[in-house]
């Protein structure tokens, strides 16, 4: 009786004894799998400055800023760069969640951060995007974020710098609109940029960066992370005439044609910290062109077999040899086949699109277009359809200026010819929110599906894209749209 | 019984009657001997000798109490009497008595121990053995030795007393004093004498005093108290009862004490004994007389004025005090911030000040301040007793703007304007002309309407805030090109005209509209740096109120913040697009702020504030691309569109014609220094020595010609105020004469002739014999004199100037090479402002236009070897070259609060290697940052006044 006792006890002895010295490597695996409770019970009760670093970590992704900065300013921490970086990025979240609110969907498994408390009223079209996007990406990548789905709204470039590490400067020059990071998307609220952006299909692309990083430990390169990310941000979603156009075939040879492509390897620590938002554009469209083309030739399942490869190659291990075990050829092959069908196919840019620099009338239609505007805001709106049919008349394919253009028109009761403006979709290259959103007004039923969840899905501050083109005083009457209206009308007039 | 007693009376009258006088005489020795005692004990003061002079008193009084202790007992007890008798003198029959006395006792109580008769029988019998002369005889023995004790204290009490008896009453006054105050009043002193010196700032004479007559004393005074002391060895004071002072020996047989007076008191000499005070009968009432503080009246307090309304505030102040005033200071205070600012140092104890300065809303601390201020005028006297006192006057609360509401202001009238401008387009792209002439008449009297409006927003003021600068010049600019095109529609009405008055209307809307969204971004970004700092003080305040004891004021402060950034954040909105995006920001700021804090999360409240300050310290753009597109372009989902294009360039041109206009007008004066400085070096050693000391006599010339002018004015409008400016400007001209620049002293020398002849015309204009009149005599007086001595300055310059051209010719023919390239610079700006979406106003061209042709002019000079007309020119053409520049903004470019300030705060010491490097940095930086900021009229002046304070 007493000898099985005593071997038992001698196991938990030595089972605590390896134990110890692997909890912050442990705490560590199961943050970057986002087992976050897991972790929790891992470091739970060890108080040492070995698993302070990873319960730094853990405050990060749990969104717990002051946790994270107090467990981070440990005088007895060793003092390396991954502990100043860490502090300064709890530091910065700290400061920059103070005072916001939150607003969580238990149903659904999504909590999202307000830095903006005004933001509040695109919360039940978050947790929407976030959760079919979630569903979509489970399916199709074969790995599900768990719950909930950590979202931070922040306010700015400023505020999405703080939270991520990302240098503002960079985040200016790329424009960089959203991040994943810390287990958590960092997205800047639309009411940052007055014409919006698109925001819902940037939400799915970041929840595809926490998901490859979950599936493969934080272990893709970035040309995986982006081209993958890139190809599913539309995937939660119906496909719409303008997905793909310009095609990133297309964007992706003009820019090996021109020079400015880098190697598929040489993408740097991320995307946004390219020099110019030209060589990003050309970025995301070599990977993402590179990532169709993979995904063509070996199948869709071939994804999640290639993340999974990828999670268990040894520690010195090498994506191209994971890439190689799924498809059966390396890296460097594919990038060559790639880079050969794209020659095979030379695909051409739309001729009304240019990458990185303004079409020659395009300062001639800034000055129709604003005039436009200027007389618009003045009621003449005879005065502004002359000036809008100039600005139309040079670059036809703008969506602002039709816009524009068919409120002057609709101001002096013109509505046929407004709503022929904006009724056909592939009159134009770039939609914008408005454009959605008059196209949905104008074309009713033979309107583009869910034309008006595209329309706030790119410009949902835009009043009159919140507000559905009614008359001014009028609201929406479904509650969702009509709290966003609410929200649209309530932020300062134009200049 | 009557028999037995009867006998014993007898022996005790026998002993009684022998000894009775001499016990007498000792009790009453021993009382006087105590009472003495107990006197010369109790004048020790101290609560020990009150112990020991009862400790007497009690002792000397013992033997009269045992005395009648003894007589009374005696009279109760025979066995006493018989102790004190019978006993002594015959001891065995003294105990045979005592035994008869007993026997006698017991029969009469016990009948059956036997006869009571025969027992008192045996009792008298034996006490009829005793023999009485033997007992006289002790008696008498016993009086004789009192007698002698008694004479012994009484020799003792004798000797105590005789050296000085009063000292036994003064004993007795001690004893019975009560709270350390004898009860009877002893006169001290003698022939008392008193005076009085007042403190020295009074500057009034010593005084005597009618002695212990009621007076007033300024509070400072001191008091002189003198006497001769009626005793010797007493401890005399001067003492208010309180406080006491020592009177000390003169020397001369008097005692002196010295009092300050410091309030009102009641004087009076006393001895002092121990703890005890024995005052004098007389008393000295004394009422002081009390420094008051300034009294300072401030014309308009109490009041609240809106420094919106009122951007110049005058302030003209009175002080009065009963002495001396030594300091008047203007006072601004807001929330925590205090700035106390000199205004006038009166001399020779002034008891009256006024004067007046004006407060103007950009003056530094109201500029920065975004709570009310309070402004009052303080006085200091010159008290050197109580210390100096500030009197303070009323309070003038000046409410400053909110943050970013001028330029609200500001924004609002030009967009009004922009608006017409636009309506005015509007009218002119759909008009259908029937009749071009009537059509153009009606088309001038719209376009005079927004002219009209422009120019009205031209020369506005929003609290001291204007349009100025180069929007006002790109505003002009654009005026002038629709009213060109108007003209030309006037001269020959054609459909083609009309397109180019459209075109012409088209250009000037987007040029203004162009110059009035970068006016919103530079009102934007200074603003947000000002609200950056109140969200700062409003993190600091949080922390502050963490404190219970701050936490009431803190938190009033941090409501008071908050509100500012409220309403900050409000007027941003207006400005523009930036203004939109950060305005809103701000507005959720404070929001962040409130939140945590009302639920009493303090620190929560802090970080958002802090967060708050740092993004407005970073005012950019919330959402930003290089591209500029302002759609999102990295993680978007889209890829990033192609820019949009600027509708107009016209504020960035004027932007770039502005620097390019100050490179060339720095360059040119870089080129008028350099011809001086060939000039001079052309110039022999000994004649530059010899015209060096005539300019060293010329100035001090020069300042004994002004010296007896005023040196400052308060009201700017008086002959005071002119003969004071001409004063400075004289100063400034010997300065020069000094430094060898007889170019700037004959400047200065014109100006301060200027000043003086207005003086003296102020001077004529105001009543003989008035402070005025005079000070215009002695303008008159000095404008003579300057008058003679500027010729001289002036004939030296050109002796100097030509002798120094002949030397100089090589170094001449350079400097006309690079003039005629500055001229040909000049007239390529003028055309390319000519030729760009922001034309210069034709005014400013023409200005530009002369400037080159006076560089030619002095091209041509300096190439024939004319050095002095050659700079003459030159220096005309640097006046044109600064006058055809827009006048630069003080609101706008980058705001002198750049950064977060800190450098400035720090009060560190430049390390010795760097000193010099950065001494000569900010000497550069000062000079160009005033030159630039100048108005062009002033900004050589202002220059040469900074090099002077720098050097």
């Amino acid at each position: 009786m007493r000898a099985p006792l005593i071997a038992l006890a001698a196991l938990l002895a030595s089972g605590m004894a390896m134990a110890l010295p692997f909890k912050a490597q442990r705490a560590r695996l199961a943050i970057l799998d986002l087992a976050l409770d897991d972790a929790a019970s891992i470091i739970e009760g060890d108080d040492s400055p070995e698993v302070a670093l990873e319960r730094g970590r853990l405050g990060l992704y749990l969104g717990d800023c002051d946790a994270a900065q107090r467990a981070l300013e440990r005088p007895d921490l060793h003092d390396d760069d991954e502990l100043a970086a860490l502090t300064a990025v709890a530091k910065g979240c700290a400061r920059a969640t103070a005072g916001t609110i939150e607003l969580r969907d238990e149903t659904r498994g999504v909590m999202v951060r307000f830095q903006d408390d005004e933001d509040r009223a695109l919360f039940p079209m978050i947790v929407e995007v976030a959760a079919r996007a979630r569903d979509m990406l489970a399916r199709e990548l074969g790995v599900r974020l768990p719950d909930p789905v950590r979202i931070d709204l922040v306010r700015d470039q400023f505020s999405l710098a703080a939270h991520t590490g990302l240098p503002e400067k960079a985040a200016q020059t790329t424009g960089t609109v959203a991040v994943a990071k810390w287990g958590r998307v960092i997205m800047i609220s639309p009411r940052a940029s007055a014409h919006g952006y698109p925001w819902q299909d940037t939400l799915a692309h970041e929840l595809t960066h926490l998901v490859i990083s979950q599936a493969t430990r934080d272990r893709a390169p970035l040309w995986l992370q982006e081209g993958v990310a890139k190809r599913q941000e539309i995937r939660w979603r119906n496909v719409t005439p303008f997905d793909g156009v310009p095609s990133h075939d297309s964007v992706a040879w003009d820019g090996i044609q021109r020079g400015i492509a880098l190697p598929l390897t040489g993408l740097g620590r991320s995307i946004a910290m390219l020099p110019s938002p030209e060589q990003a554009t050309v970025a995301f469209a070599e990977v993402a062109s590179f990532i169709a083309y993979w995904v063509q030739q070996n199948g869709e399942a071939a994804l999640p077999k290639l993340l999974e490869a990828i999670r268990d190659m040894p520690a010195d291990g090498d994506v191209s040899q994971a890439l190689e075990k799924v498809s059966g050829a390396t890296l460097a092959t594919w990038d060559d086949r790639w880079r050969g069908h794209l020659g095979a196919l030379a695909p051409a840019l739309p001729a009304s699109v240019t990458i990185g620099f303004d079409p020659p009338q395009a300062r001639e239609v800034a000055r129709r277009a604003r005039l436009g505007e200027l007389l618009l805001g003045r009621g003449h709106h005879h005065g502004a359809a002359i000036e809008l049919s100039r600005a139309h008349a040079a670059l036809p394919s703008d969506a602002t200026v039709r816009c524009l253009f068919a409120d002057a028109l609709r101001g002096r009761g013109d509505e046929v010819d407004a709503a022929g403006l904006v009724d056909d979709p592939q009159a134009i290259v770039f939609p914008t929110g408005r454009w959605w959103s008059l196209h949905d007004f104008f074309t009713g039923r033979e309107a583009l599906p869910h034309a008006r969840m595209h329309a706030v899905g790119h410009a949902p501050y835009v009043p009159s894209v919140a507000c559905h083109e009614l008359p001014w005083g009028e609201y929406p009457h479904e509650p969702v749209a009509r709290a966003l209206c609410e929200a649209a009308l309530r932020l300062p007039p134009a200049w | 019984m009557q028999h037995r007693l009867g006998t014993i009376e007898r022996l005790a009258t026998l002993w009684h009657d022998e000894t009775r006088p001499a016990t007498r005489w000792a009790c009453i020795a021993a009382a006087a001997a105590g009472v003495v005692g107990a006197a010369l004990l109790g004048r020790a003061g101290a609560p020990w000798s009150r112990a020991a002079a009862l400790f007497a008193l009690v002792l000397g009084l013992a033997p009269v109490v045992i005395r009648m202790m003894v007589a009374r007992r005696r009279a109760r007890d025979p066995r006493a009497v018989m102790r004190a008798t019978l006993l002594r003198t015959e001891p065995e029959l003294g105990r045979a008595a005592l035994r008869a006395m007993a026997l006698t006792e017991e029969t009469t109580a016990d009948p059956a121990r036997g006869s009571s008769e025969l027992a008192r029988l045996h009792f008298a019998r034996v006490l009829g053995r005793a023999s009485l002369p033997t007992l006289s005889a002790r008696a008498a023995r016993a009086a004789w030795a009192l007698v002698v004790a008694s004479l012994a204290v009484a020799a003792g009490i004798f000797a105590a007393v005789v050296r000085d008896p009063f000292r036994v009453v003064e004993g007795v006054d001690v004893l019975a004093a009560r709270d350390g105050v004898a009860p009877v009043p002893v006169p001290w002193l003698e022939g008392v004498r008193m005076s009085v010196e007042p403190p020295a700032y009074l500057h009034l004479d010593r005084r005597s005093l009618r002695p212990f007559f009621p007076t007033s004393l300024h509070v400072g005074t001191t008091l002189t108290v003198r006497g001769v002391p009626r005793h010797d060895g007493r401890q005399l004071v001067l003492t208010d009862g309180r406080d006491e002072v020592a009177f000390a020996d003169d020397g001369g047989g008097s005692a002196v004490a010295r009092w300050a007076v410091a309030g009102d008191a009641t004087l009076f000499v006393a001895a002092r004994f121990g703890e005890v005070l024995v005052p004098e009968p007389e008393r000295l009432e004394i009422h002081a007389i009390v420094d008051h503080a300034p009294v300072v009246r401030l014309d308009g307090a109490p009041s609240e004025r809106r420094l919106l309304d009122h951007p110049r505030v005058p302030v003209h102040w009175e002080a009065f005090d009963d002495h001396g005033i030594r300091e008047v200071a203007l006072v601004l205070r807001s929330g925590d911030r205090e700035v106390r600012r000199p205004l006038s140092t009166p001399q020779g104890s002034a008891v009256a000040d006024r004067g007046g300065i004006e407060l103007r809303a950009d003056d530094a601390f109201l500029d920065q301040s975004y709570l009310p201020v309070e402004v009052t005028v303080e006085a200091l006297d010159d008290d050197p007793v109580s210390g100096p006192k500030w009197g303070r006057s009323d309070t003038l609360i000046l409410l400053p703007p909110q943050i970013g509401e001028r330029e609200a202001m500001r924004f609002r009238a030009l967009r009004r304007a922009r608006d017409h401008l636009t309506d005015l387009l509007a009218d002119r792209l759909t008009a259908v002309v029937s009749d071009p002439t009537a059509h153009v008449t009606a088309e001038l009297a719209a376009q005079d309407e927004v002219d009209a409006l422009f120019v009205e927003v031209l020369d506005a003021s929003w609290g001291g805030l204007r349009l100025r600068g180069r929007l006002a010049a790109l505003v002009r600019g654009q005026l002038e090109q629709l009213a060109r095109a108007l003209k030309e529609a006037q001269r020959l009405p054609s459909p083609r005209a009309q397109e180019a008055r459209v075109a012409a209307t088209e250009n000037a809307l987007l040029a203004i509209d162009s110059g009035l969204g970068a006016l919103g971004t530079i009102d934007t970004r200074a603003t947000a740096l000002k609200l950056a700092d109140a969200a700062m003080e409003a993190a600091a305040v949080i922390t502050r109120g963490a404190d219970p004891a701050e936490r009431e004021r803190a938190d009033r402060l941090l409501f008071a913040h908050l509100d500012v950034l409220a309403a900050g954040g409000g007027f941003m909105t207006e400005l523009g697009t930036l203004g939109r995006d950060l305005g809103e920001l701000v507005e959720n700021g404070v929001r962040r702020i409130e939140r945590p804090f009302a639920a009493g999360d303090r620190y929560h409240a802090r970080l958002a504030a802090e967060d708050l300050a740092a993004r407005l310290r970073r005012p950019d753009p919330s959402f930003g691309s290089a591209g500029g597109s302002g759609h999102g372009g990295v993680e978007s989902g889209g890829m990033a569109q192609p820019g949009e294009g600027e509708p107009s360039e016209a504020a960035e041109q004027m932007a770039g014609l502005e620097d390019a206009l100050e490179q060339l007008r720095q360059e040119h004066a870089a080129q008028l220094d350099e011809v001086d400085q060939a000039l001079r070096d052309a110039l022999p050693a000994e004649d530059r020595q010899a015209l060096q000391e005539r300019l060293r006599d010329t100035a001090r010339r020069v300042r004994e010609a002004v010296e007896d002018l005023p040196q400052q004015a308060s009201d700017p409008a008086s002959a005071r105020a002119a003969a004071a400016e001409a004063r400075s400007q004289a100063e400034a001209m010997a300065d020069a004469l000094e430094k060898g620049n007889l170019g700037r002293a004959i400047e200065q020398g014109q100006r301060a002739m200027s000043s003086l002849d207005q003086a003296e015309r102020r001077g004529r204009e105001a009543p003989a014999g008035s402070s005025e009149h005079e000070v215009g005599q002695a303008a008159a007086q000095a404008g003579g004199a300057l008058a003679e001595l500027m010729r001289e300055g002036q004939g030296a310059l050109e002796e100097m100037r030509d002798r120094a051209s002949k030397g100089a010719r090589g170094a001449l023919e350079k400097a006309a090479q690079r003039e005629r390239a500055l001229a040909e610079r000049a007239r390529e700006l003028g055309d390319a402002s000519a030729k760009s979406e922001a034309p210069l106003p034709r005014e400013m061209l023409d200005r530009l236009e002369d400037a080159a042709q006076k560089m030619d002019e002095a091209a041509r000079e300096l190439g024939q070897g004319e050095g002095a007309r050659a700079q003459s020119k030159q220096q005309e053409a640097q006046r044109l070259l600064e006058m055809s520049q827009p006048e630069r903004d003080g609101d706008g470019g980058k705001s002198r609060r750049d950064g977060d300030g800190k450098d400035f705060a720090r009060d560190a010491d430049v390390p010795p290697e760097a000193r010099d490097k950065r001494a000569e940095d900010f000497r550069r930086r000062v000079t160009e940052g005033l030159g630039k900021h100048a108005p062009p009229h002033l900004r050589e002046a202002i220059r040469r006044y900074t090099e002077g304070l720098l050097r």
